[in-house]
């Protein structure tokens, strides 16, 4: 069969919506054309697929080879779509059954040997795909945070010819399941104890963390208003489920999901979120200017000059949040996040 | 944020060298419609010589951390949310003060001029304050606390 339809997913925001990867192989002078409003990164893959199926033992259909990437009105970004643009060729060459792929979805970025390279926003992915019924295959390395979001059957991968031989039915997948560890009491965070004397800056903190309300330090310099916010996040209460799983999202997007933060309760699969590490939940200004105030745990500013107005009204109404420079005080819209809003 | 752009307005020994109005201008860069939607606005001021030489005195997190488990704990039994996200119809089922608290907070309102959301968020931190010593009434100590913590902006 020359056509050949592979599942997928794009990243929007938050949200993943689905693509669909087709695959169209046609007589005439061998070529690749990309379309759906493919981005660089995309069009890229037409040289990366080659050399990986190529290094992988398979051969590149010498056609004319056409695919789309639907919904065409989406723009599609990054190297996640490799993965499902190399199966679809291979579907539709014959070189494995078209009928294997109707109950996954793929995502993975490919080198040029045929390894799978880990790829952003897999646990977005993976959540948007909950209702699907279909399974995920994913890198080995997106897959660990993939897998917390347990209404999906996450596979593990770490080549393209793994892929190939699971979906022959030669060999099966690893099955990635959320890893279990030990709760943790967050004892890594620094300890309030440390600050000696602001026994109203710690009460306040105290209320703070118990009500989720926001809160200003405003203070001389060097009198410890960093120090004490830096404190905060070892205060919280563990999130909920739902909020943990938003917060991951939020970071994966960015890149910045690291999944042993997460701890999973055995009983009942709740997921709690690690909120009191500092690279987890704190490190918020490295994070994609327009997703900021949707991390419900814990933000820590110092120095964000990239910060609106309305960027910090909603930030007070969402965050528990701690000022502790001026400089992090709103003046007008910086260029940067003008321009990025502007886009949206 | 530090009170001025030198930073020690308010110094006792007086090292602040701001002019009114560069204080002015440098604490309008925090509007007033911002600052209102901060619940809690705390100053921070020098800690003396003599607290520093001491040996740590505070409570560690450990501790602080078990009492804001339970806090929130009785906050997602009343209401499956955490104060801070209480709406305005849920603040007046949950969050009525007894009549010494009412009438403490009464005159706090016309003391210090604050808004209508100034007076929600107020009430919702003094149900956190309760909430905190488990107390199931807001008394008049509580909204005493958190009158406490608006005080920044009327400065």
């Amino acid at each position: 069969m020359p056509l050949a339809i592979v599942h997928s997913r794009g990243l929007d925001g938050l949200a993943a919506p689905e693509v669909a990867v087709e695959v169209h192989l046609t007589g005439g002078l061998p070529s690749v054309t990309l379309v759906g409003l493919p981005d660089t990164e995309v069009k890229e893959a037409r040289d990366r697929v080659r050399a990986a199926l190529q290094n992988a033992g398979f051969e590149f259909p010498r056609k004319r080879i056409t695919v789309n990437l639907a919904p065409a009105d989406l723009p599609k970004e990054s190297g996640r779509f490799d993965l499902p643009i190399a199966l679809g060729i291979l579907a539709a060459s014959g070189q494995i059954p078209a009928q294997a792929l109707v109950g996954h979805e793929f995502a993975g970025e490919l080198s040029l040997s045929g390894e799978l390279r880990p790829i952003r926003g897999a646990l977005a992915m993976v959540l948007a795909a909950g209702g699907m019924g279909r399974s995920f295959v994913l890198p080995a390395s997106s897959a660990r945070e993939a897998a917390l979001a347990s209404q999906v059957r996450v596979f593990t991968a770490s080549t393209l010819l793994e892929v190939c031989a699971h979906l022959t039915g030669q060999a099966t997948l690893a099955e990635c399941l959320a890893t279990e560890e030990c709760p943790d009491d967050g004892n890594d965070y620094p300890d309030l104890a440390e600050v000696r004397g602001q026994a109203q800056a710690k009460r306040a903190l105290e209320i703070a963390a118990a009500g989720a309300h926001s809160i200003l330090l405003a203070g001389p310099p060097g009198t410890g208003k960093s120090m004490l916010a830096s404190r905060l996040p070892g205060l919280l209460p563990p999130m909920t489920q739902a909020a943990a799983l938003e917060s991951a999202a939020v970071l994966s997007l960015a890149g910045q999901f690291r999944p042993e933060l997460f701890v999973v309760i055995p009983t009942g699969r709740r997921i709690t979120p690690h909120p009191r590490r500092p690279g987890s939940v704190v490190a918020a200004s490295r994070i994609p200017a327009r997703f900021r105030w949707l991390i419900r745990a814990c933000s820590f500013w110092t120095r964000s000059p990239n910060s609106t107005a309305g960027c910090w009204k909603r930030c007070a109404n969402h965050l528990i949040l701690a000022v502790s420079t001026s400089r992090a005080l709103p003046g007008k819209p910086s260029s940067r996040l003008s321009s990025s809003s502007s886009r949206r | 944020m530090n009170p001025c752009p030198c930073g020690y307005y308010g110094d006792s020994r007086g090292r602040c060298r701001c002019t009114p109005d560069q204080v002015l201008r440098y604490r309008g860069r925090l509007s007033g419609p911002l600052l209102d939607r901060i619940d809690l606005q705390i100053e921070v001021p020098a800690v003396p010589a003599e607290v520093l030489q001491h040996a740590p005195d505070g409570e560690a997190s450990a501790v602080v951390r078990a009492r804001v488990a339970q806090a929130r704990q009785r906050q997602l039994q009343r209401q499956g949310k955490a104060n801070a996200r209480l709406s305005t119809c849920e603040i007046d089922q949950y969050c009525q003060p007894e009549a010494s608290a009412a009438a403490l907070l009464k005159h706090a309102i016309s003391r210090f001029e604050l808004s209508a959301r100034a007076f929600h968020r107020l009430l919702k931190v003094a149900r956190t304050i309760a909430d905190i010593s488990a107390s199931d009434a807001i008394e008049a100590q509580h909204v005493a606390e958190a009158v406490q913590y608006r005080r920044f902006a009327k400065d």
